[in-house]
C-alpha cells in the first residue's frame, strides 16, 4: 500500500517538473547562419601546388591548381530543454562546406565548383539566459563536443581519403532574442566552428 | 547577413610563367655567355700594352678567379680554354673550353668577324631549378656590345636557340623539354665577378667554403634587358599535354630593372622581379 501510494504520489507530481516556475514553455529549437568559419578554406589552401620540381616533365605536366573557393558559411540546428527561465541545455549540430574550382594552369580551363572540404559539428551546450523581459532577452552561451571534417581535396589531388575529428568547442559570448514563442536571434560566436556572428529564428513549445 | 567567404588564387600561371622563362635565362643564356665573357675580357685585357694599366684590369676583373697560362691552355677559373694558337677577337679563331673537373662540359667559341662569336655548347645543367638531371645545350650567334666597360662587358645575343631537356624520365615516362629561340636581339651581361658555379656543382648542401657562398643556385648573374624571346615546352611521353608557347618581351627592362611581360594562352602579364 506504501509503495502504492508513493508511485501514485510520484506520478501526480510530474506534471510539476514538468512546468515551470512561472508555467512557461520548456522546449526549443532554433535555426541559424553564421559565419566566418574558422575552418574556412582549411583544406582547400592545402594543397595548393607547388608544380613539383622532381623534373622539368613533371613540373609541365602535373598542372591542376584550385583556382578559388568559397566558404558557404555555417549553417546550424538546435535543440534546448529550459529547466529553469534562465537554464537551457541542449545540442547544436553544425555544418559548413567549402567548394572550389580547379584550373589547368598549361590551358586555364576551370571546372565548375566541386565540394572540397565538409565539417560536421555535434555539441552539447548550456545555455545562460542573465536578462529576460517579455519580448527581449540576453544570453550567453558554451557549447563543447566533436567535429567530423572530409578533406575531399586531398582526395581529388592525391587519390587520399582523408575523414578525421576534432575536439569542437563553441561559445557565444553575447546573444539577444527578440519575440515570445517564435523569435529572431543575433548573436557573436566565438570558437572552433565560427569566429564571427550567427542569426536565426527559434520557436519554444 | 552574407557570411559565405571567397578566396581566389591568381599567382599560380604566373609563378609558372618565371619558372620557365628563368630556367632559359640562367641555363641557357648565363652559360652561353659566362664562357665567352670570361674568354673575351681576357683576351682585351691581355692586349693592353701599358702594363700597370694591364694588370690593374686583371686584378679588377678576374681577382676571383685563379688566372694563368699553361702552354696553349688558358685558365680562368675553372674554365679551361684550348686557344689552338688563335687570339679570340680574330675572325676564324676557335677556342674550346672545358672544365677543370670532371663533367660533361663542352664550350666552343668561333671568332665568326670582329665583335662576333658563334657559341656551341652541351652541358649537364647544374643550376637546374629541378631535381632530376637535365641537359643544356646552345647555339647563339652573339656579339659585343659598344658599351665600353671591361668589367661589366655587355654582349648582345644576335640570333640563336638553346633546349634544356630531362635526361632522366620520371617514373611515369615523361621527358620534359624546354625550347627558347632568340626573336629580337637580347643584350646580356655577366652582373658580377662571375660565380664559377663549375667548381661547386650543383647543390646547395655541399659543405664547400666558396667566395661565391651567397650566390644560391637558380639565380646566376647574368642580366638581360631589350629584345626577345620565345620558349616552347612539351612533355615527351605524354601524347595529351598540349604543347606550351609562352613569349617573354624584354623591351621594357633596362640594366637595372628586369621588366619582362610575358605572353602564355594569349595573355600579356607584366612582371617586375
Amino acid at each position: 500500500m506504501k509503495r502504492f501510494l508513493t508511485v501514485v504520489f510520484i506520478i501526480a507530481l510530474l506534471p510539476a517538473f514538468s512546468q515551470a516556475e512561472s508555467g512557461r514553455k520548456r522546449h526549443e529549437v532554433a535555426f541559424s547562419y553564421g559565419g566566418p568559419s574558422l575552418r574556412a578554406f582549411t583544406c582547400s589552401i592545402d594543397p595548393l601546388p607547388s608544380f613539383s620540381h622532381n623534373s622539368i616533365g613533371n613540373f609541365l605536366d602535373d598542372s591542376d591548381f584550385i583556382s578559388r573557393s568559397r566558404n558557404i558559411g555555417v549553417f546550424s540546428l538546435s535543440y534546448h530543454y529550459y529547466p529553469k527561465d534562465w537554464l537551457a541545455v541542449g545540442a547544436i549540430f553544425g555544418m559548413t562546406a567549402d567548394y572550389s574550382t580547379v584550373m589547368d594552369a598549361n590551358t586555364l580551363v576551370e571546372s565548375k565548383f566541386m565540394s572540397f572540404f565538409e565539417s560536421y559539428d555535434l555539441y552539447v551546450d548550456v545555455k545562460f539566459v542573465y536578462f529576460r523581459k517579455t519580448w527581449i532577452r540576453l544570453y550567453s552561451q558554451v557549447a563543447i563536443g566533436g567535429s567530423v571534417m572530409c578533406d575531399n581535396a586531398s582526395r581529388y589531388f592525391s587519390g587520399k581519403d582523408a575523414v578525421y575529428g576534432e575536439f569542437a568547442v563553441q561559445t557565444v559570448p553575447f546573444g539577444i532574442a527578440v519575440g515570445k514563442s517564435l523569435s529572431g536571434f543575433f548573436q557573436l560566436e566565438l570558437g572552433t566552428s565560427v569566429i564571427g556572428a550567427s542569426a536565426g529564428i527559434s520557436y519554444r513549445f | 547577413m552574407v557570411s559565405c567567404t571567397t578566396m581566389e588564387i591568381n599567382t599560380v600561371t604566373a609563378e609558372r610563367d618565371k619558372e620557365i622563362y628563368d630556367e632559359c635565362r640562367y641555363n641557357l643564356l648565363y652559360n652561353a655567355l659566362e664562357g665567352l665573357s670570361r674568354a673575351v675580357k681576357w683576351q682585351k685585357i691581355s692586349t693592353i700594352d701599358d702594363e700597370p694599366l694591364r694588370n690593374y684590369f686583371m686584378n679588377m676583373v678576374f681577382s676571383a678567379y685563379e688566372c694563368y697560362e699553361k702552354g696553349d691552355v688558358l685558365h680562368i677559373g675553372n674554365l679551361e680554354y684550348h686557344r689552338n694558337g688563335y687570339n679570340i677577337l680574330v675572325p676564324g679563331a676557335v677556342w674550346n673550353a672545358g672544365l677543370a673537373f670532371d663533367s660533361d662540359y663542352e664550350y666552343s667559341i668561333e671568332c665568326i668577324g670582329e665583335g662576333s662569336w658563334r657559341i656551341v655548347f652541351t652541358m649537364e645543367n647544374f643550376n637546374s631549378a629541378f631535381y632530376a638531371p637535365s641537359t643544356a645545350t646552345g647555339d647563339f650567334f652573339v656579339q659585343a656590345s659598344d658599351v665600353p666597360s671591361i668589367a661589366e662587358m655587355e654582349f648582345v645575343f644576335v640570333s640563336g636557340s638553346g633546349r634544356i631537356e630531362d635526361e632522366m624520365t620520371d617514373d611515369m615516362g615523361r621527358r620534359g623539354v624546354i625550347d627558347m629561340y632568340i626573336e629580337e636581339p637580347v643584350n646580356a651581361f655577366i652582373s658580377d665577378k662571375g660565380y664559377d658555379y663549375h667548381a661547386h656543382g650543383i647543390s646547395i648542401e655541399d659543405e664547400i667554403e666558396s667566395p661565391f657562398f651567397d650566390y644560391y643556385p637558380y639565380t646566376l648573374p647574368v642580366t638581360v634587358y631589350k629584345g626577345a624571346m620565345s620558349i616552347s615546352a612539351d612533355v615527351y611521353g605524354d601524347s595529351g599535354f598540349p604543347g606550351q608557347f609562352y613569349y617573354a618581351d624584354l623591351s621594357m627592362a633596362s640594366r637595372n630593372e628586369h621588366i619582362v611581360k610575358i605572353l602564355h594562352n594569349g595573355i600579356w602579364t607584366s612582371y617586375v622581379w
